[in-house]
C-alpha cells in the first residue's frame, strides 16, 4: 500500500500546491513514490483518518493521531532534509 | 512579456514596517489595475492569520499573497528594502528580519504552481541572493527576474 500524505496552507492558492510538488519531486529523486494530497486547511480533520502524515504549513495548535511533519522546511530548504527523512521512513513503513 | 515589471518594482526604499510597505505596494498595484479596491485590507488580513516569511539565508524573504478573486492582472511585485523589517514567520510565532518581498498576484491566467517552485528554489539559491542584492538598476532588476522566474502562461 502506498503512503498518503495530506499538505494544507491557508488559502490553497499556491503555496500548499508548491509544497506538494516539491515533496513529490524530492521523493521521486531518491526512488519513492507517495500520494500527496492538497486539502483545504478547514478539512484537515477528515483527512486524517486516511493520511500518514500531515504536511502543515501553518501553525498547529491542535494534536493529531499522525505524524506532522514542518512543510515551511521545503520553502527555505532549511532542515529540508531531516524532513524528507521522516517522510522517506514513513513510506519504508508501510 | 514577463511577469515582473518596471513599474512594480522598488530598489533599496525604506519602510516603518508591514503595514506601510504594503500600502506603498497597493497604491501603485491598484492605480496601474492589478488589483482591486479592497486588495490592501485582505492581504493584511492574511498575513496577520497566515504569515508568509521565509527564514532564507543571507537575508529573509516574504511572499505576501491573496485568493486570487483580488487580483485582476497578474504580476510579482518585487521590492529590496535598504533595512530589514519585522514580519511573521510562515507557520509559526516567530518573526524574521524581511529584507526582499516578492509579493504574488497570480490568478487563473498563469500557471503559477510552476512559477512559485520556481521562485522557491530560486532564493534558496546563493548565486541568486547575491544578484538580487547587488543589482542596482530597476530595468537590470526587471530583466534578471524575468530571465530567472519564468511563469507559464494558460491559454
Amino acid at each position: 500500500m502506498s503512503a498518503k500524505f495530506i499538505v494544507a496552507c491557508g488559502s490553497g492558492v499556491a503555496t500548499s500546491q508548491t509544497v506538494a510538488s516539491k515533496v513529490k519531486r524530492l521523493l521521486k529523486e531518491k526512488g519513492y513514490d507517495a500520494e500527496i494530497e492538497v486539502v483545504d486547511l478547514k478539512s484537515v480533520d477528515r483527512y486524517i483518518d486516511n493520511s500518514d502524515a500531515y504536511i502543515a504549513i501553518t501553525k498547529v495548535n491542535k494534536t493529531y493521531p499522525i505524524p506532522i511533519i514542518n512543510g515551511i522546511s521545503f520553502l527555505t530548504g532549511m532542515g529540508q532534509e531531516k524532513e524528507l527523512k521522516k517522510l522517506i521512513d514513513i513510506i519504508e513503513s508501510k | 512579456m514577463g511577469i515582473f515589471k518596471k513599474e512594480l518594482m522598488s530598489l533599496d526604499i525604506k519602510s516603518k514596517g508591514q503595514e506601510d510597505i504594503i500600502g506603498h505596494m497597493y497604491n501603485k498595484l491598484y492605480h496601474l489595475g492589478y488589483v482591486t479596491e479592497d486588495y490592501k485590507e485582505a492581504i493584511l488580513s492574511r498575513e496577520k492569520e497566515f504569515p508568509t516569511g521565509l527564514p532564507t539565508d543571507p537575508a529573509a524573504v516574504a511572499i505576501p499573497h491573496v485568493d486570487s478573486k483580488y487580483i485582476c492582472k497578474p504580476f510579482i511585485y518585487f521590492v529590496r528594502l535598504n533595512e530589514p523589517i519585522n514580519w511573521y514567520e510562515m507557520g509559526s510565532d516567530n518573526t524574521v528580519n524581511v529584507k526582499y518581498i516578492f509579493a504574488l498576484g497570480f490568478n487563473d491566467e498563469i500557471n503559477h504552481i510552476s512559477g512559485l517552485q520556481n521562485l522557491i528554489d530560486k532564493v534558496q539559491n546563493e548565486v541568486f541572493m547575491q544578484e538580487i542584492s547587488t543589482i542596482s538598476s530597476i530595468v537590470d532588476m526587471t530583466e534578471f527576474l524575468n530571465n530567472e522566474i519564468v511563469m507559464e502562461e494558460i491559454k
